[in-house]
């Protein structure tokens, strides 16, 4: 775009003001516009083969479950690992391929919020506290193209802020690479007050994978079936309703029981996580410590789990004597609803300062 | 004088040979029966949404090759043609004939444009028939309309009636283009609309009032497309061109057929035009669409907000904010002193 147009685009933002929260996450990517639209798309981007299967799609990228569907003709990607971009420094080619999908993903993202071009956009994005300032680059430059002025703030922060509980408050965000501890003492966390583990919705299909492959023999399955399973039917209790699955023995769909499987794979996240919260518990003001513990937030994707909020309290019982956990409304929504409340709370000035 | 026969090699086929054309058994269904079953299906696939074709069928001069050829042509011909059609469609496909000759066709789990192909191959297949006379070789020719059950508008309920009066006029239109053609007028809506009119009226309906024009039928539809097409050229003032002149107190049936036909037509072309229109508007939103045009959703905001001077919180989030400012200004100036991107 040259000087003159941009100048001719910029005069024209006199519309109305757009803000976005935008949350920027391993297994899905979401956004909430200030617009009302709400959108959100499996942080999966691939790019056609060949000519043949650009002809074929019509299509330069795919993105999300469209992505997923059309995979065998596309080069996939899926750019974010372990709650970051995926660095592979021995590969340099994969490195820039993983980089360039993400700024894709960011794009997308923000093109379905269905901002207008007479409208100024500022957007924040709840990116992970432990991203490289490398990969915040590749983030913020993505989001530039298509914003006015951007802001990233921490995931597990941004949940606790959209609920107005920012206090005393102790936030675990279960997302697919990483689960994210958040102790919420009514200023920004620092380093001190937050903890990353990798018993995430990963680790969860990962070990449903190998359990299956035990108790299911002869099947055929993929770890994106797997995930298939646990989405419908991930639950901790031992009264859960029996899953039966269908999987393919030699062409053939076979029923199997994999209800033990499924509760075996979902409790493995509990016990990390309740030793993180018990650390984080610990080193808090001991006057205190009771009423973090009783004010436990679960969000994320993986709070979708049934009844996982009661197996965390079980847990929290024997191993720290007690406590409270709740299970936000949202948890597709919970960290862009609180970068859209973040954005709405940003004084003018800032958004001028950082454009 | 030899009789009228087929001459191609179709014409040895041992299934229908020896089919009464007419008659249930063995070959198309009479025409009650076709009507009841075709009712049955059509309304089986409204209840589970699969998609059903439509065709009518009418051979082209078949009265006048009768005439020609002797009164055993039209049988053959109509023999040959069943065949063809029993050949290019599935078993469970209804075939049936309707008074004066015509066929109609339904096939059930047929999308739109495999009806077209269908009735393509319907129109090629009978031109490929051969019959012959006296030595003289005579080629057939057949006239389609056509219908779907998924191509109007979903939000109205689609009536069977309409399905085979869009049929209907599709086969007018192509016996009157000079046969040999499918048409397909996807007149949908003003068919929909003649066939609700034409339903029982409840008690409610005002009675007419004495004294109107065309007798004393007011509610008749001839007289309400008279009185709206007053409405419409007093509402929109229009003074290029001439009132139209009141109509006569009582109009002979020959009159009134004739204006019937004339509103039918014009209806016709409105209806022919909406739809034109309608596509022209989904092309230009699909083109908008791709051009990346979309004007996109308006934000509740016109000017940046801030924290609310009500919020209980604000000082704390006041603070919270500047951080968060200065944690991204850090990060700005770091940036900048990193390398582009690849």
């Amino acid at each position: 775009m040259s000087q003159k147009e941009k100048e001719v685009t910029e005069q024209k933002k006199d519309k109305g003001v757009l803000y976005l929260g935008i949350d920027l996450g391993t297994s899905r990517t979401s956004v909430c516009g200030s617009n009302g639209v709400r959108a959100t798309v499996a942080s999966y981007v691939g790019y056609p083969k060949d000519v043949v299967a650009r002809k074929l799609l019509k299509k330069d990228v795919l993105f999300g479950d469209e992505a997923l569907e059309k995979r065998l003709s596309l080069d996939l990607y899926r750019p974010l690992g372990d709650g970051v971009i995926k660095q592979d420094k021995k590969d340099p080619k994969a490195d820039a391929a993983n980089m360039r999908a993400a700024q894709d993903l960011i794009r997308e993202i923000i093109a379905r919020a269905q901002p207008r071009k007479d409208e100024l956009i500022y957007a924040v994005i709840g990116a992970p506290a432990q991203a490289s300032i490398h990969n915040k680059k590749a983030i913020l430059d993505a989001a530039r193209e298509a914003v006015d002025s951007v802001m990233l703030c921490s995931e597990p922060f941004s949940v606790a802020y959209g609920l107005d509980w920012l206090e005393d408050v102790l936030v675990i965000d279960i997302g697919a690479g990483t689960t994210d501890l958040c102790r919420m003492r009514g200023t920004m966390p620092e380093d001190a007050d937050q903890l990353t583990n990798t018993f995430a919705g990963d680790h969860v299909d990962k070990t449903l994978f190998d359990l299956m492959k035990k108790s299911c023999p002869g099947a055929n399955f993929t770890i994106e079936m797997v995930k298939g399973i646990k989405e419908k039917h991930a639950d901790v209790t031992d009264e859960m309703a029996k899953v039966i699955v269908q999987l393919p023995v030699n062409g053939k769909p076979t029923p199997f029981d994999v209800t033990k499987d499924v509760r075996s794979a979902c409790r493995s996240i509990v016990g990390p996580m309740v030793e993180g919260l018990g650390a984080l518990v610990a080193s808090f003001h001991p006057e205190f410590q009771e009423k973090l513990k009783n004010r436990v937030l679960l969000a994320g994707g993986g709070s979708m789990i049934k009844h996982l909020d009661q197996a965390i309290e079980e847990e929290m019982l024997t191993r720290l004597g007690g406590g409270r956990v709740l299970k936000i409304e949202e948890p597709m929504y919970g960290g862009a609803n609180g970068a859209l409340k973040i954005a709405h709370d940003m004084p003018e000035e800032f958004w001028e300062k950082l454009k | 004088m030899s009789p009228f026969r087929r001459a191609d090699d179709l014409a040895q086929r041992q299934d229908v040979a020896g089919a009464d054309f007419g008659a249930t058994e063995g070959g198309l269904f009479s025409p009650e029966e076709v009507r009841r079953l075709m009712r049955i299906e059509f309304e089986r696939a409204q209840r589970y949404k699969y998609p059903l074709a439509c065709f009518l069928i009418s051979v082209d001069r078949l009265e006048r090759l009768q005439d020609l050829y002797g009164i055993e042509t039209k049988e053959t011909i109509l023999r040959a043609i069943s065949e063809l059609l029993r050949a290019e469609t599935r078993a469970s496909d209804l075939l049936g004939t309707l008074l004066d000759d015509r066929l109609l066709v339904m096939i059930p789990h047929a999308p739109r444009s495999g009806a077209d192909a269908l009735a393509k191959r319907l129109l090629d297949g009978a031109r490929k028939l051969r019959f012959e006379s006296d030595g003289r070789s005579v080629r057939i020719t057949l006239s389609m309309g056509g219908s779907h059950n998924q191509t109007h508008k979903p939000t109205q309920k689609l009536f069977y009636e309409t399905l085979l009066s869009v049929a209907e006029s599709g086969l007018d239109v192509a016996v009157q283009g000079g046969g040999d053609r499918y048409v397909h007028t996807e007149l949908y809506d003003w068919f929909q609309r003649k066939a609700e009119r034409e339903l029982p009226r409840g008690a409610s309906t005002p009675s007419p009032a004495p004294g109107a024009l065309f007798g004393a039928d007011q509610s008749s539809p001839l007289h309400q497309a008279y009185v709206e097409g007053m409405r419409i050229f007093a509402a929109h003032g229009e003074r290029a061109h001439p009132a139209p002149a009141p109509l006569p107190a009582s109009l002979s049936s020959e009159q009134e057929g004739e204006y019937r036909r004339q509103i039918d037509n014009l209806e016709r072309r409105i209806e022919k035009l909406n739809h034109m229109l309608a596509k022209t508007e989904e092309d230009l939103a699909r083109m908008a669409h791709m051009r990346s045009l979309d004007p996109g959703v308006a934000s509740i905001y016109r000017e940046v907000q801030g924290l609310s001077p009500e919020d209980e919180a604000r000082a704390l989030k006041k603070e919270l904010m500047l951080k968060i400012f200065e944690a991204n200004m850090e990060l700005k100036q770091a940036v900048s002193q990193q390398p582009p991107a690849s």
